[in-house]
């Protein structure tokens, strides 16, 4: 039985690695592309200066505070009817599921 | 203006949630690492990079946190969160690519133990002896890390996806919103 489970988990073993030899191709200039990427931006990173990285994260707080606070996202877009006027719009849709309606019992009749 | 305080709040909880992934656990277990001792014989962890692998994950740990109060602060959909999350999957990369060039996927603990430490202790209740044993371990972390990075280039991917369809579908995501 041992036995037998091994074989099942070379058969695994070698259609993974064939699937991993077939994808090598497109997998590998990935791989290169975010080294490549990476590499470049952290050579430009400032090296054993942790006030730099310290101030850069509480100005991203004080950013997010201030956009949420301008902008909390509640508000309808300029010129959005259906949005800003929500019972209108829901009215309106009722209307058209009434027509629809209409519609289908007059089409039932016929 | 409650909406704004609602998402400050979760802006601070995923804060103080990618703090603790990023910065607290990894901190704790490179210490640990660093003292640790099997079998009450002390391992010297011969890591000369420990101070330089926790700078880097602090630092990259920051930047990631305060991306992540942006993404968890910004509206559900909408462009602004889809921007800030795919920037902060970009700054993950650098994160995660910080413990290879630190060092930290290249593990090495040394064992010291001296040759004649026991008979001694008995003999003159000191270690004179300066022939010692030496072992050393190397965990390689790299292939692991490889695998990692291809993850996220896929959840790139996906971001930049969800970035082009909250960008196309802003009023049909605002509409629904606003009910």
């Amino acid at each position: 039985m041992l036995f037998l489970l091994l074989d099942a988990l070379q058969d695994f073993v070698n259609v993974m690695g064939g699937i991993m030899l077939f994808f090598y191709p497109f997998l590998s200039p990935i791989g290169a592309f975010m080294v490549a990427w990476i590499n470049a931006v952290l050579s430009v990173a400032p090296q054993f200066n942790i006030a730099f990285y310290i101030v850069i994260c509480v100005i991203l707080i004080v950013a997010g505070i201030i956009i949420n606070s301008y902008w909390p996202g509640d508000k309808p877009l300029p010129g959005d009817k259906s949005s800003s006027e929500g019972s209108q719009y829901d009215e309106d849709l009722l209307e058209e599921d009434s027509d629809i309606d209409t519609d289908e019992e007059n089409s039932y009749k016929y | 203006m409650k909406t704004a305080i609602k998402n400050v709040l979760k802006g601070f909880g995923g804060f103080g949630a990618y703090l603790v992934i990023t910065i607290i656990i990894p901190a704790i277990v490179f210490t640990a690492i660093k003292n640790i001792e099997f079998q009450g014989i002390p391992i010297g962890l011969s890591q000369y990079q420990y101070e330089r692998i926790v700078y880097w994950l602090t630092a990259f740990g920051l930047l990631v946190s305060g991306f992540a109060f942006l993404n968890y602060s910004s509206p559900k959909q909408s462009i602004r969160k889809g921007v800030f999350a795919l920037v902060q999957i970009l700054v993950n990369c650098l994160y995660i690519w910080s413990y290879k060039f630190s060092g930290g996927t290249d593990v090495q603990l040394t064992i010291f133990q001296p040759f004649s430490s026991y008979y001694e202790i008995l003999q003159t209740g000191t270690i004179g002896s300066e022939d010692f044993f030496k072992a050393i371990v190397n965990i390689f972390l790299e292939d692991f890390l490889m695998l990692y990075m291809g993850i996220y280039f896929l959840t790139i991917s996906i971001k930049i996806y969800d970035l082009i369809d909250f960008t196309l579908n802003r009023e049909k995501i605002r509409a629904e919103r606003m009910k």
